[in-house]
């Protein structure tokens, strides 16, 4: 058997095993140490400014517990009803204070840690949104409130359904960060939830004839009975009159 | 015809009570109530933008 140097065989074994040089290499360039990340891995920050990070200390932070509430109509009426869902920022009724200083447990050099209170060195704003289709919400987009120390903020949306069905939504909580000194802006988001309201009808007929029938219907009531009303005011004393007979003799 | 009347009275009266209650009804409600910590309040660094990978073995 004589080998040509050329020959198709040898030109696929070569190819073969360039492509195996080059995936092992690609497979170890791939094993990083924990910590380093490539720039393309690394997501894009949440907000557009680059987030503030001295590395020099801890990071301020904001020095309370919050409660978020949110209130909403699981059903509402359709047609002529509005109602109110209202988003509550506040801070904790047991007064949960987080500390805002830190003394290193470990003793290796005992000194205390102090975290920057963030309202002091921030302006915080709330950012709420609420976006549901088939309903008409008012205010529309997205609403901002300052968030101050100690100070609860609300948020409140009036919504009216335009159609009858199940209707599902987001409800969306954000906090800005505006550096005092360099006006750096952050944003981090706090609360996305999800929402689902039915809007209902009576078996196809509006609210506002529902509630007219119902008014009508009261009054052709009254109207139709009315003859007897005497003759059930009449049984009733009779009743009422007997069980005082029948208590006072058995005294 | 004093019986009959005395029914269709009720019956009117009944459905039309049922309607006026559920046209003004109030919506039930529903509430949610979630504690947030304040490190779920901080500012956004860097660190914790980092997705940490492990090496494969």
């Amino acid at each position: 058997m004589i080998r040509r140097p050329n020959s198709p065989r040898s030109l696929f074994l070569f190819i073969t095993a360039c492509m195996f040089v080059f995936a092992f290499s690609s497979c170890g360039k791939t094993a990083y140490p924990a910590t380093t990340v490539p720039a393309s891995l690394s997501p894009t920050p949440f907000s557009s400014a680059t987030p503030a990070d001295s590395g020099d200390g801890p990071q301020p932070a904001i020095p309370e517990t919050r409660r978020l509430t949110l209130e909403y109509p699981r059903r509402i009426k359709a047609g002529v009803e509005s109602d109110v869902v209202r988003l509550t920022l506040e801070v904790d009724d047991l007064g949960n204070i987080t500390p805002t200083a830190e003394v290193d447990g470990n003793v290796v050099e005992g000194e205390v840690i102090e975290i920057p209170n963030l309202y002091q060195t921030h302006n915080v704003t709330a950012e709420a949104q609420f976006d549901i289709a088939g309903f008409e919400v008012k205010p529309p987009g997205t609403t901002y409130q300052p968030l101050k120390q100690g100070e609860a903020v609300t948020f409140f949306w009036s919504i009216r359904p335009q159609d009858v069905g199940k209707f599902r939504g987001t409800i969306s909580l954000f906090l800005n960060f505006e550096d005092r000194n360099s006006g750096e802006q952050s944003r981090s988001a706090v609360s996305i939830q999800f929402v689902e309201i039915e809007a209902v009808d009576f078996f196809g007929f509006s609210t506002n004839f529902v509630r007219t029938s119902g008014v009508v219907g009261s009054v052709l009531g009254v109207v139709v009975g009315f003859p007897f009303f005497d003759d059930i005011v009449k049984y009733f004393w009779g009743r009422l009159k007997k069980g005082r007979k029948k208590n006072s003799a058995r005294k | 015809m004093k019986k009959v009347r005395l029914v269709l009275a009720a019956v009117i009266l009944t459905i039309s009570i049922s309607l006026l209650l559920w046209g003004y009804m109030p919506n039930p409600r529903e509430t949610r109530i979630q504690n947030i910590s304040p490190e779920e309040m901080e500012l956004p660094t860097p660190s914790s933008l980092h997705i940490d990978l492990e090496p494969v073995a």
